[in-house]
Order: structure tokens, then C-alpha cells, then sequence
């Protein structure tokens, strides 16, 4: 019954058929609104960047410009994009790193985070810098942030936009993140923000729908395993780490937390996001640890936000 | 360890001669006092590789740095001063527009709004499209753009003739990021 309904959905929405089975498992009677919700779009934001200018400002200049702007509810350096006139990634503000443009989700991530100036942050996935650029905004380019990437080419638009974004606390390295616990550095917060297979963004790339296989999530997962045990080996105790990834699939979320919870001496905890529905504890019919509750699930029919998973854990004595 | 081969980047502390040639890129731009305020505080470094860079770094940064540089190289690092040439220091764009106000009007030209279009997208400029400049005859002279809000938009050479014509070439302007795609 259900493979006869995923077979229909799947036609419908454009989607391979194995995804639809899956979310019709984890969505139930949802899954159509969860589906139509992927066909909308979602609106784009931009974020000041308060280390260079001052938000009303540039909004006040945008606008001008014929830039429709309002603000985001709980993020006070976001703006939402109702309607421009301009291309907003060519604008003399934009190239005076006077903002940038970036998914609210990815924002909440870093709210997540919460770094303070003065702290050592370790960005493991950080290309091409969005979030890292945000996290030197909270710390005001105080403290020192150690941001790698493994790909040699979006290194290359991480360094453009630390640049352009002036940021002035970072530290940049093309490495695998794998290997960061041979510094031995005792950081306060880290931030993995894991490559996964960014189902998540099907709203701004239906190419997504099609363009992964079952297999896709098993390799990832292996990487976001090995990257979360690394994390947990950088953190000093009572860090703070921030989990994320732009995918639905809970092999790639919640499985990983779990995973992570059993062999590090971590805790889940609140982030204190005022939306996000609660993370899964039992997908697929799998228990996981019940405090996974806590970690936050968006999802673009729901909160008008790309696809996202955000879980905020601290370290805790061994 | 390994490095990136793409930038086989090698790292120092800048010699009293390599000092001495930032410190008078920099004053060509800014008085000696801004300099010294820019300076004050920070460790300098200098990437050399097919180009020489300049960084200048926090002490929580220099921490950190000390502590990883032993193993792996940074690919970037604190905040880019800018290149270092045989003769000088050539600021980067966004170190002057940091120093905003204090870059000296003598090596500066301010644009027009066309202007400042025209210069982003790697134009030169002309009289129409420039609002002031310095009232200098040379044969050619480097100069900042800057748009009339007084924000770095790239470098020019200024030529200005005895007849009130002036143009200025673009060398780079922060437009050129873009085009380039990353
Ligand atoms: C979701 S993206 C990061 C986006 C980024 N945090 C931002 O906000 O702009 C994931 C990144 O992980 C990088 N990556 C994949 N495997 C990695 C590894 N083993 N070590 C470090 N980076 C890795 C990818 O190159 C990619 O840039």
C-alpha cells in the first residue's frame, strides 16, 4: 500500500521513490504537506554584518536601492528579501562586506552556538564561510576561530569572504577536520556544521530530489561519525558543540548524535531556539536516546526555512 | 605534514628590512600615527609563496597560530595587510577602508555614483565620473578610489594633463572578486 502510494507521490513530486518511502515512514499522514511545502519558495535573507557597518544603515541604503526589506522575528541582524530590483550579490554594499547573503537556518545554527569574544572556536567544516563569518560577528573579531575545510576550492571562497566580511580572528587551513585533535587544542565551542546529502535544500535545488542514492547516506553518515568523535576530542570540558546539517535523514542527524552519545562524554541540551520541531527518538522505529528530543528539526512547511537539524551539546567530566 | 601544494606558502616573521618596506607602503597611504595604531598590539607575519602577504595577527590569534603552525600552515590568517612588493607594501583594499577617513586626500580620488559603477565593474574613469582629486600633474601616480561615502572601491592610476583632463586606469577594484567567482 505505502510503495504503491510512494510510487504515485514520487511521479507527482519529481522525487526518487526510495525518498518518499522514507518520508512517509518518518511523516506519516504529513508527508503530502511536507512534500507541497518543498515546492515553495523559500524567502531569501540577508545578514548584516555588524562588524563593518551598521545594519539600519545598509538597510536604509538597500532600500533605497529599491531592496524590500523586514526583519527577521529573533534574529537581529537578519533581514528578509520581499522583493529587489538589484541582484544582491553585486551591490557596492555586498562587496563592501556590508552583509551577506544566507539561510536563516544556517544563522540559527550559529545562535545555537552562541560564542563568546575571547573564546577559542573551531569551525570543522567551515567553506564557504557563512557561518564562520557569523561567529566573528558574536565575537565582535575578538577570542581566535580555527576554520577548516577539506575542499580545495571552497577554501578559496572561504578566504574571499573572511576577507570581504572582515573578519580578523580566524584562522583558515584546507585539512581534514578528522585530523584537527593533533593540535591538541582545548576549544571552547566547535561548530560541525557536516557535509551531508543537503536534502534539505530540494526547495532552492530540486536537482536534490533526484540527484542521491540510499548509498549517498550511508558513506556520509561514516564521515559526519568520524568528524563528531573529533569534535568531541577538541572540545575542553563544558564546551560547547553544535551539530548541524541540512538534511532530512535521521541517519545523518539523530543516528550520529546517538552514536556520539555513547562513546564521548557528552550531553545534549537545550539551544534555546524559539522554533524548530524536537528531533526524533525513535525514527524508522529505532530507539535512540530519549534526550535527542532536544536537538531541532526545521522543515521548509513548517517554519519557511530550508531543511535543517541543529543539536547543541556540551562536554561534560569523563 | 603535508601542505597545500596549490600554495606552498612559507611563513616568517618580516626582517627589520622587510619592516621597514611594510611601514613605508602603509605611510604612503595613512600618517605615521595611524600606522602605529594599526600595528600596536598585533604580530605581523608574511606568507611567501608566488606572491609575499602580510598579515597581521591578534595576540589570542598569534596563540593559536603558535600552536598549529608547527604542524600544518594556514591558508589564511588574521587580517590581510596586504602584499609585499620589492619596494613596498601594497595595503589591501579593505585595510584602507578600515582606516576609512584616515587615507590621506593626497592619494585619493573620489567617484561619482556613475563613477563608482563603472570602476566596479573594472572601468576606467574619467572627469565626468569623479568628484575630486588630488590637484597633482605627474605622469602617473597610484591613487584609492573611493566612492563619495568615502569607502575603498580599488586602485587607479591617476594621469592628469595640462588641460584639466584626467583619467584613472583601474588596477583593482573590489568588483573583481566577483568576476572572478570565488
Ligand atoms: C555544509 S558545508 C559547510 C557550509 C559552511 N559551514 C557555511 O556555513 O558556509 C560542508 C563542508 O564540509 C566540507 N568537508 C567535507 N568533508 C570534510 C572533512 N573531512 N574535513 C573538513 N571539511 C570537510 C565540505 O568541503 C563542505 O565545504
Amino acid at each position: 500500500m505505502n510503495n504503491r502510494e510512494a510510487e504515485q507521490l514520487a511521479k507527482q513530486y519529481g522525487y526518487r521513490q526510495y525518498m518518499i518511502e522514507r518520508y512517509l515512514e518518518l511523516f506519516g499522514s504529513e508527508t503530502v504537506q511536507f512534500l507541497k511545502g518543498n515546492e515553495l519558495a523559500i524567502p531569501s535573507t540577508i545578514r548584516m554584518n555588524t562588524l563593518a557597518a551598521s545594519p539600519t544603515e545598509v538597510a536604509t541604503r538597500l532600500q533605497t536601492k529599491g531592496v524590500q526589506l523586514e526583519p527577521v522575528d529573533g534574529l537581529p541582524y537578519a533581514y528578509r528579501v520581499r522583493q529587489s530590483t538589484v541582484s544582491l550579490g553585486a551591490t557596492t554594499e555586498y562587496l563592501l562586506g556590508y552583509y551577506l547573503l544566507q539561510s536563516a537556518a544556517s544563522m540559527w545554527a550559529v545562535e545555537a552556538l552562541n560564542p563568546q569574544a575571547d573564546q577559542v572556536v573551531v569551525d570543522m567544516c567551515a567553506a564557504p564561510g557563512g557561518k564562520t563569518t557569523l561567529i566573528a560577528q558574536f565575537m565582535e573579531n575578538k577570542g581566535a576561530i580555527l576554520a577548516t575545510d577539506i575542499s580545495r576550492d571552497r577554501i578559496r571562497s572561504l578566504r574571499s569572504n573572511l576577507s570581504r566580511m572582515r573578519v580578523e580572528n580566524s584562522l583558515a587551513i584546507r585539512m581534514d577536520a578528522t585530523q584537527l585533535p593533533e593540535f591538541g587544542i582545548q576549544a571552547d565551542a566547535v561548530l560541525l556544521d557536516a557535509p551531508c546529502t543537503g536534502e534539505g535544500l530540494i526547495p532552492v535545488d530540486p536537482t536534490r530530489k533526484q540527484s542521491r542514492i540510499t548509498k549517498d547516506i550511508t558513506i556520509l553518515a561514516n564521515v559526519q561519525k568520524r568528524l563528531i568523535l573529533a569534535a568531541n576530542q577538541l572540545l575542553r570540558e563544558n564546551g560547547v558543540l553544535v551539530y548541524a546539517t541540512c538534511s532530512f535523514a535521521p541517519e545523518e542527524n539523530e543516528k550520529i548524535i546517538d552514536y556520539a552519545l555513547q562513546r564521548c562524554p557528552i550531553q545534549i541540551v537545550d539551544a534555546g531556539l524559539p522554533l524548530g520541531e524536537p528531533g526524533f527518538t525513535a525514527p524508522f522505529n529505532q530507539e535512540l536516546d530519549e534526550s535527542l528530543h532536544l536537538a531541532r528539526r526545521f522543515y521548509p512547511y513548517k517554519h519557511q526555512l530550508e531543511g535543517f537539524f541543529i543539536c547543541k551539546m556540551i562536554k561534560v567530566a569523563a | 605534514m603535508q601542505n597545500d601544494k596549490s600554495r606552498r606558502l612559507i611563513f616568517s616573521i618580516p626582517t627589520a628590512e622587510e619592516e621597514q618596506r611594510i611601514y613605508k607602503g602603509l605611510a604612503e597611504y595613512i600618517s605615521e600615527q595611524k600606522v602605529n595604531q594599526l600595528l600596536t598590539d598585533q604580530h605581523m607575519i608574511i606568507a611567501k609563496g608566488r606572491r609575499q602577504e602580510v598579515y597581521i595577527l591578534s595576540s589570542d590569534l598569534w596563540r593559536l597560530y603558535t600552536q598549529i603552525q608547527p604542524l600544518r600552515h594556514p591558508y589564511f590568517i588574521g587580517r590581510f595587510l596586504g602584499e609585499l612588493t620589492k619596494t613596498a607594501l601594497k595595503p589591501s583594499l579593505h585595510i584602507l577602508h578600515a582606516l576609512g577617513d584616515a587615507v590621506k586626500d593626497t592619494v585619493k580620488v573620489i567617484t561619482t555614483h556613475t563613477g563608482e559603477q563603472k570602476f566596479l565593474y573594472g572601468q576606467p574613469l574619467e572627469n565626468q565620473h569623479l568628484k575630486d582629486w588630488p590637484a597633482v600633474l605627474e605622469e602617473e601616480r597610484k591613487v584609492l578610489v573611493v566612492n563619495d561615502q568615502g569607502e575603498a572601491l580599488g586602485y587607479g592610476l591617476l594621469k592628469s594633463a595640462e588641460t584639466g583632463k584626467v583619467s584613472i586606469k583601474n588596477q583593482q577594484d573590489l568588483g573583481w572578486y566577483l568576476r572572478r567567482g570565488h
